[in-house]
């Protein structure tokens, strides 16, 4: 239970990184939200991104991970890994 | 490999760059061949390129490749760019400028300034990127299109902006 509120935690505080890098509002995020989906979610504010998780989580991404990331949802997965570690 | 000037065609130093030092050097570029320009085995310099080298020491190191229209001027405090970099087209590295406190005399007419770029291996300039005097650019780094630089960027670094700013950190 108390793991999964902290995954929940972990995913708005992620889409309100999101939402703010990539200049939309909160609700028009979701798990699923991809560079195909968001016209926003371009090369560089993918890294943008990274950069904000990063300081936000005090967590370091390996660069296979950053490239390898292509949802909002695989972001959360990988915050997770690097947090579990 | 260092040039002194030469009253000799385009076509004929490009020729002598590529056979002697595998360098591909368009003859429809706009090279200043004084004794200051030091080139690398291997480097590539596209069509439409000026770089000027006559007023301070300009080297290029081995395996760079700009692209055309690039405009490179070294002045006093030297221009470096290192070894396996990459220039897109139209990005302007520029190793002066002028004082401007007299209000008094036209800006050109003012003393000019240099304090030097330097640029380390394996940098990315991409297009349309403006590199200022007093530019330090570290190895590996990533600076994107229409960034324009005038101070210190950290090694493996990807910059973007006016004025540029670190977005990520290569790792």
């Amino acid at each position: 239970m108390a793991s999964e509120t902290a995954v929940q935690d972990i995913s708005s505080a992620v889409i309100e990184i999101a939402a703010s890098v990539f200049e939309v509002a909160v609700n028009e995020l979701c798990m699923e939200a991809s560079p195909e989906t968001l016209d926003t979610w371009d090369s560089l504010n993918h890294l943008r991104l990274i950069t904000a998780i990063e300081t936000s989580f005090d967590v370091r991404l390996p660069m296979k991970t950053v490239l390898a990331i292509d949802t909002i949802e695989a972001l959360v997965e990988a915050v997770e890994n690097c947090r579990g570690k | 490999m260092k040039f002194g000037r030469f009253l000799i065609p385009p076509a004929l130093l490009s020729l002598y760059a590529w056979k002697k030092y595998g360098c591909r050097i368009s003859p429809r570029s706009e090279i200043e061949w004084s004794s200051k320009l030091t080139i690398g085995r291997g480097v590539n310099i596209a069509s439409f390129c000026k770089l000027k080298s006559s007023a301070g020491p300009l080297s290029i190191g081995a395996g760079t490749q700009i692209a055309p229209f690039c405009f490179i001027t070294s002045h006093a405090g030297g221009l470096e760019i290192g070894k396996d970099c990459m220039i897109g087209p139209s990005a302007t590295i520029a190793a002066n400028g002028y004082r401007y406190d007299d209000l008094d005399v036209p800006i050109r007419l003012q003393e000019q300034t240099s304090a030097g770029i330097r640029i380390g291996d394996n940098v990315w300039i991409a297009s349309g990127c403006v590199v200022l005097d007093g530019a330090e650019i570290g190895s590996g780094t990533i600076v994107t299109p229409n960034t324009v630089v005038s101070g210190r960027v950290p090694e493996n670094s990807v910059v973007q902006g006016n004025p540029a700013k670190v977005i990520f950190t290569r790792r």
